[in-house]
This record gives structure tokens, C-alpha cells and sequence, in this order.
């Protein structure tokens, strides 16, 4: 199936991007790029950096060097506040619940910059659980609940482009399954996604383009079609 | 006991329930956000000192003196919360118990502030619906801070920081508001405060007065506003209570933080408690 998207504008643009924390270098100049409209899959083992590059992307963690474009605009000196207005929205690696808020709190604090205020309604239709449940502490969810909880949020910012780190971490397969499918349907309705994820197979079939981080370094790239059947990557990440 | 007698006994004891109720709101307001910030004595001496200053040394009437005080604390929070506050933690807590030593050398150090002997003669104009009207005003304003966005937005700093920077929150600024916000409460208790006790002196605002604050809002609780309210007038009532025990207040207080963090960590007044009490039932 050949990618629709290729020749769609640019979006997320990383040009060279180093983070070092102390004497590690977490990332050592890594080049990615996602088009309007596209699901990128980020993959790689434990450690070889997929987070600190989301908390980059974030401003949440100094980048020694480097550029990231956003929307056509150079964004790499903005504070994380005002990346996340222009619509640059990370659901963080551990889901990132504030468990002793109410889900509805959570919610409302996901739109927290919207001058217009938020409405909920859109993500009770997206996700009844979280409507159900919408008056109990989100730490009494179960980690597909919360999830759903960090994704709605997510979208209640109004992302232009939704990061997602590793949104399979510690959920049942069967959970699973209805994670990537809310992503797929994201995708669908036209969202732009950066999904980091160790679940390899699962991230390839539902993305357009893919990259392999090891080490600090993007050691593969291409539509996420071909890299499934690539021997290196069939090798490293998929059991041969 | 008729009720003349009762009040000239008791007036000061009544006074300071309500301002110490007013310092243990001012505390939660910054604990409430993630900070462990131990000024709110020091800028309580700053209101107090200044008001004091302001109707013997100025003799300026008594409200124009309570603004100056609150002024005058808020104004120093401003300045010190700007650096201070891209700390955190225990580094935090040093930090403000650091000014809060700076403050009270530099009160025990100048000419204006009396030195070591303190104000004395500071005329006792505060009225006990004053302090009522204050203290209702605190919490009229503290509950609708808790139910907007921003209050929201506080609870967010304080479950974790990460998670509301990346909800969009920007917060630095929120950071300082709590700060500055609890430091005015705290001026204008401290001017309050001054001008029932006749005397002032540099020690009321050390750093035993500091640990007292915190161990009101941290028995009581700062899940919600009636907490702190209900800590500061146990601290405030026990040494009256136990005096025989006066010498062991400190050690007492110290005993009654360790208890509470054991057993109550979330304080006496836990609404998720006694919803669960209720669910039970
Ligand atoms: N805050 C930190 N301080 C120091 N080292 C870190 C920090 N965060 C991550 N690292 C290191 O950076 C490397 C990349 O980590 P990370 O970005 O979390 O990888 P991944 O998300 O791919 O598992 C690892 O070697 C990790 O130990
Ligand atoms: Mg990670």
C-alpha cells in the first residue's frame, strides 16, 4: 500500500537533535520528520532513547543542540506551555494521571489552556467508561481506563500533533488491542501521531512511516510496510 | 465568670485562634501547590512590623496601616518568590527558613524596628469582628481560588509537576501566585496580630513560629479549607490547655507532626475520609 501522505506538508520537523544528561548522551543527532496527517512509529529497544526525544519535543528536558520545527515555525526555544498551545501534546510514558483528581478534574485540566473553556461531551462519546466513571479519583481506574483518561485529555488540548509514549505499557493484550485501535481511529479521523512504542509489530501495522532508535541514534528508516519485512528489524524486534 | 471578665481574659487567646487560622490557610495555599515554603512567619513579622510602624512611629489610622503591612509582605514575596521558587523540596525549605533568619536579624538590627526590645505601645486597635471579617474574606477567596481552573491547576503542580507542564500549565507564574498570595494573608494576620499584643518582638517570628504554622495546616489538613482552620486553633488553644507543659510546647508540636504524618497523612480533616465514613454506614 503506498503512503497517501507523502506529499503532504511538513509538520514535525527534528534536525539534529542531541540531549545528554551528565556524560550520557541520550540522543546524539537525531533527524525526524512527520507530514500533516501521518502516524509515525518511533521504535526501539528499552533505554535507546524514544522518551527523552518526546520530552524534547516537550521542552521538558535541555537539548544541547540541535532544531525542531513545528508548523513551520521554529520552536525550538519555546517553554513547554506554549508548545503545548500550538498544539504540540504528549500523552507521557506511565500515562501520567493525577490519581488523587477526580477523572472529570483530569479532563478539565487537559483543556486547561482553551480560552473557550471545554467540553466534555466529544470525549464521553469517544470513551463512555470515562463519563461513567467520570466522578471517581482516576486512580481507581484500571490502567486501559486511565489510558483512555490520558488520551482524552490529551485531545481536550487540542493537539495539532499527539505524541504518545509507549500508551500499550503494562496493559493486558486484550487491552491492547483496544488501545491501538483508539490510535487507528485517531489516524482515521485525520490526527497527526508520533507513537513511540516497544510493541514493534503492532506500531509497524498501523503506521505510514517508521523509524528504529539504538543507542541515541536512528539506525533505520522508511514507510512502516517495508521496515516489517526489513531483516534487520525482523531480526532485532520481530522473532526472526 | 461574667462575659466583661471573660473577654479581658480571653480576648487575645480568641484573637489568635482566628489570625493563627488565617496563617495556617496562608501556608496550605503554598502546600496546596507542591511547595514547601516556611516564610509565612517571616512575612507575618513583615505586616506586623510594618503596621506597627506605620500607627505609633507615622500615626497613621488603622487600616492604612493593615494595607501597608500586607503590602509590604507581598512586595517582599515578589522579590524573594522570583528566584526562590525554581527551587523545590527540602531545598525550598531551606531557602525560606534562610530568609526567614534574614528577617529576623535584620528586624533585630534596626533603629525603626525597636532592635532586640522589639515595639512596644503599639495601640491595641484590632476589633474582634475585624479579625472575624478578615478571616472570612481569606476563606471566601482561598474557596473560589480552589474551585476555578486555577485551583485545579495548583492540585495538578502539586500530584506531579511533569504531568501539568504538559497539560499546558505554565507553572512558574502559578507557583508565584500561591506564594505571593499566602505571604499577603500572612502580612495582614501579622498586622492584625500586632495590633492586640501591645508588644512585638523580633523572636515572635522565628523560626519556632514557622514550625508552629506548619504543623497547624499539616494536623489539619490541606484537602480542604476547614483543615487548616481546625489546626491552627488546636496549636493555638493546646499550650493554654496543657500549661503545665509550656516548656515542652516545641517537643509536643515535633510529637504531634510525627503522629499525624504516621497516622493521618492527609490530617484530621480528610473530606475523602469521611465520604468513605458515610459510604460505609
Ligand atoms: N533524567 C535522566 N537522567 C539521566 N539519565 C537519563 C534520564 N532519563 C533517561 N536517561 C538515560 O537516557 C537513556 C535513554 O532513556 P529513555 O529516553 O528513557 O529511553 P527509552 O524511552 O527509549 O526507554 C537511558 O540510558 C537512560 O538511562
Ligand atoms: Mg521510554
Amino acid at each position: 500500500m503506498p503512503d497517501k501522505t507523502l506529499t503532504n506538508p511538513e509538520l514535525l520537523g527534528i534536525h539534529q537533535l542531541v540531549v545528554q544528561y551528565g556524560h550520557v548522551k541520550a540522543l546524539r543527532g537525531v533527524d525526524l520528520q512527520v507530514r500533516q496527517g501521518e502516524l509515525v512509529a518511533l521504535v526501539g529497544a528499552n533505554g535507546a532513547g524514544k522518551s527523552s526525544l518526546l520530552m524534547a519535543l516537550s521542552g521538558l528536558v535541555p537539548m544541547q543542540q540541535g532544531q525542531i520545527r513545528f508548523g513551520g515555525a521554529d520552536i525550538t526555544h519555546w517553554p513547554t506551555h506554549r508548545r503545548v498551545q500550538g498544539g504540540l501534546v504528549q500523552v507521557a510514558e506511565g500515562r501520567a494521571i493525577l490519581k488523587t483528581l477526580s477523572v472529570e478534574d483530569n479532563l478539565r485540566l487537559g483543556g486547561y489552556h482553551q480560552p473557550s473553556g471545554t467540553d466534555l461531551q466529544e470525549i464521553y462519546q469517544r470513551f463512555p467508561i470515562l463519563k461513567k466513571r467520570s466522578r471517581q479519583l482516576a486512580g481507581n481506574l484500571s490502567g486501559g481506563e486511565q489510558q483512555q483518561l490520558a488520551i482524552g485529555r490529551a485531545l481536550l488540548a487540542k493537539p495539532r500533533l499527539l505524541m504518545l509514549d509507549e500508551p500499550s505499557m503494562g496493559l493486558a493484550p486484550r487491552i491492547i488491542q483496544e488501545i491501538f485501535a483508539i490510535v487507528h481511529d485517531l489516524h482515521q479521523q485525520g490526527m497527526t501521531l508520533l507513537l513511540v512504542e516497544q510493541n514493534v509489530r503492532q506500531a509497524l501495522k498501523l503506521a505510514d512511516q517508521a523509524y528504529v532508535l539504538e543507542t541515541g541514534v536512528i539506525t533505520l528508516q522508511g514507510a512502516a510496510q517495508e521496515l516489517m519485512h526489513h531483516p534487520g528489524v525482523l531480526a532485532a524486534y520481530l522473532g526472526g | 465568670m461574667n462575659w466583661v471578665d471573660w473577654w479581658a481574659t480571653y480576648s487575645t487567646l480568641v484573637l489568635s485562634v482566628g489570625v493563627y487560622g488565617m496563617m495556617a490557610l496562608s501556608i496550605s495555599l503554598t502546600l496546596s501547590c507542591g511547595l514547601l515554603a516556611l516564610a509565612n512567619a517571616a512575612f507575618m513579622g513583615i505586616g506586623a512590623y510594618v503596621s506597627a510602624i506605620a500607627t505609633t512611629t507615622f500615626e497613621l489610622p488603622f487600616y492604612p496601616a493593615l494595607l501597608l503591612g500586607t503590602l509590604g509582605s507581598t512586595l517582599v514575596a515578589l522579590l524573594i518568590g522570583l528566584p526562590v521558587l525554581r527551587l523545590s523540596g527540602v531545598y525550598l525549605a531551606m531557602a525560606t527558613l534562610g530568609f526567614g533568619e534574614v528577617v529576623r536579624i535584620i528586624l533585630l538590627n534596626l533603629d525603626i524596628t525597636g532592635g532586640p526590645l522589639g515595639l512596644n505601645g503599639i495601640p491595641l486597635l484590632t476589633q474582634w469582628w475585624q479579625v472575624l471579617l478578615a478571616l472570612l474574606s481569606t476563606v471566601i477567596v482561598l474557596q473560589c481560588l480552589r474551585v476555578s481552573r486555577i485551583g485545579r491547576a495548583f492540585e495538578a503542580i502539586r500530584e506531579d509537576e511533569t504531568a501539568a507542564r504538559l497539560m499546558g500549565i505554565s507553572t512558574h507564574p502559578l507557583k508565584l501566585l500561591a506564594f505571593v498570595m499566602g505571604a499577603s494573608i500572612a502580612g495582614l494576620a501579622g498586622g492584625l496580630n500586632a495590633h492586640y499584643t501591645f508588644t512585638l518582638s523580633p523572636g515572635n517570628f522565628g523560626f519556632e513560629n514557622a514550625v508552629d504554622i506548619l504543623t497547624m495546616a499539616v494536623l489539619g489538613g490541606i484537602r480542604g479549607l476547614p483543615g487548616p482552620l481546625l489546626g491552627g486553633a488546636i496549636i493555638t488553644l493546646l499550650p493554654e490547655v496543657l500549661r503545665d507543659l509550656q516548656e515542652y510546647r516545641m517537643a509536643a508540636n515535633g510529637l504531634i507532626l510525627i503522629l499525624v504524618v504516621l497516622f493521618l497523612p492527609q490530617g484530621l480533616w480528610d473530606s475523602q475520609r469521611f465520604r468513605g465514613w458515610f459510604k460505609r454506614a
